[in-house]
């Protein structure tokens, strides 16, 4: 039904999500138990399980008032060329500062550009979303990821924001 | 001064992500899970099930079940009025105190018995992984209530409890502490009729609320000497009591009693 390379799969992109390893396994688990009495409605299963996966953490951040999917306005700036985040470098040791400076929703784009290699117009299709909605979050992404890798800290950091 | 490796953002997040695996035994639990799925839902052929087919075990409040259960309660309104009505899969025991309850107490208890053994069977994840309680407690810093130690619960087993973490839940919609205990049987102390036991780790779940009588209805409260009541859901032993002003929940497996 499902190997365990799928099954970790799964359990990557629950990280993406939660950056929680226990949380991710959490989410999993509560995703399975709902496809399992379904699963011979979903011809791919990953897509689906996924988007079950997806929607339990939206549901949840709902429910724990975290904005962790944070509306976008038509003025937020996009992502006008991926080659400028290609390119960009990163000390690997401070992947994971740059994981918890993202939220919820960038990490997953950046979880779908980077490790299935989705283009923003693939992710768009598969999270049902608007594709400047995906390039607006990969452009935070990058600014992001670009502030800490030259070791800036972040305006809202400047604010009092999260360390 | 540190080792620093530069790569580009897309690369350490493939690198990062490709080792990021989940633990063995959480890999054999899913695969167990969806095998048991599996062969409870499917056919050889793989086939959605017939409605004859065998029974998931997992209640499912379909209609079939809605209609037996409705039937249950007018022939017990009916037909015998002072036997008492139980949802779950046996009668209450004895010695409880709901043989003569109202019938809407006797429905929230299964309704919590119910809820409290889906619970136990999943075995999710603990949030908190500690044999120390006082570390299990201090963990739980959203609850309304402060966990606490029950003098009862080690009673209900026969062999000891070592506690293994906890989680947060909820126990009809109100928020509550999942605590969960391991006890190892010992092949000796089982009782003169219990056949042997592998010596294989079982579970126990505590969970602890607020008691509100509002929402939980009366219940036994254990300082009072008021005996606790005992139901079964799911094949599980579930006893439940008030103590300290808050709604104990006990689930364990039968087999380790």
């Amino acid at each position: 039904m499902l190997d365990k390379t799928q099954l970790n799969g799964l359990y990557r992109y629950g990280l993406s999500l939660t950056n929680n390893n226990a949380s991710a396994e959490d989410l999993l688990q509560s995703a399975l138990e709902r496809w399992l009495p379904r699963r011979q409605q979903s011809r791919e299963p990953l897509p689906y399980i996924r988007r079950i996966m997806r929607n339990l953490h939206i549901d949840l951040c709902r429910r724990n008032a975290i904005i962790d999917f944070e509306p976008i306005t038509d003025d937020t700036p996009v992502l006008l060329d991926t080659k400028s985040l290609e390119q960009l470098v990163i000390d690997q040791q401070r992947l994971q500062s740059v994981f918890n400076r993202l939220n919820s929703a960038e990490r997953e784009v950046l979880y779908y550009w980077a490790v299935l290699e989705y283009t923003a117009s693939e992710i768009a299709a598969e999270l049902d979303e608007p594709r400047g909605t995906v390039l607006s979050r990969l452009y935070r992404l990058k600014e992001k990821s670009k502030s800490l890798a030259e070791n800036q800290p972040l305006q809202s950091d400047l604010q009092g924001g999260a360390p | 001064m540190k080792n620093t490796e530069h790569t580009t953002l897309k690369q350490a997040s493939q690198r990062f992500y490709a080792e990021q695996q989940l633990p063995d035994a959480s890999l054999e639990r899913f695969e167990h899970l969806l095998s048991m799925e599996n062969s409870e839902t499917s056919d050889s052929e793989g086939h959605p099930p017939k409605l004859k087919s065998s029974r998931s075990k997992r209640f499912k409040p379909d209609s079939l079940v809605a209609s037996v259960a409705a039937i249950a309660v007018i022939g017990s309104i009916w037909l015998a009025p002072n036997l008492s009505f139980n949802p779950a899969e046996q009668p209450l025991s004895s010695s409880s105190t709901m043989a003569n309850a109202p019938q809407h107490q006797q429905q929230m208890v299964a309704a919590i018995a119910f809820e409290v053994t889906k619970n136990h069977i999943k075995l999710k994840p603990l949030e908190v992984t500690s044999e120390d309680f006082n570390t299990v407690r201090d963990y739980f810093t959203q609850l309304d209530f402060s966990p606490q130690v029950s003098r009862y619960f080690p009673l209900l087993a026969s062999t000891a409890l070592t506690m293994t973490g906890g989680r947060y839940c909820s126990i009809q919609s109100e928020t509550a502490a999942q605590l969960r205990y391991r006890s190892s049987p010992e092949p000796s102390a089982t009782g003169p009729s219990a056949k042997e036991q592998a010596p294989t780790e079982k579970w126990s779940t505590l969970y602890q609320t607020q008691y509100n009588k509002n929402t939980f209805g009366q219940l036994p409260h254990i300082e009072q000497g008021q005996t606790p009541i005992e139901t079964y859901s799911r094949g599980l032993k579930v006893s439940l009591w008030v103590e300290r002003q808050l709604l104990m929940v006990s689930v364990e497996d039968v087999t380790s009693l």
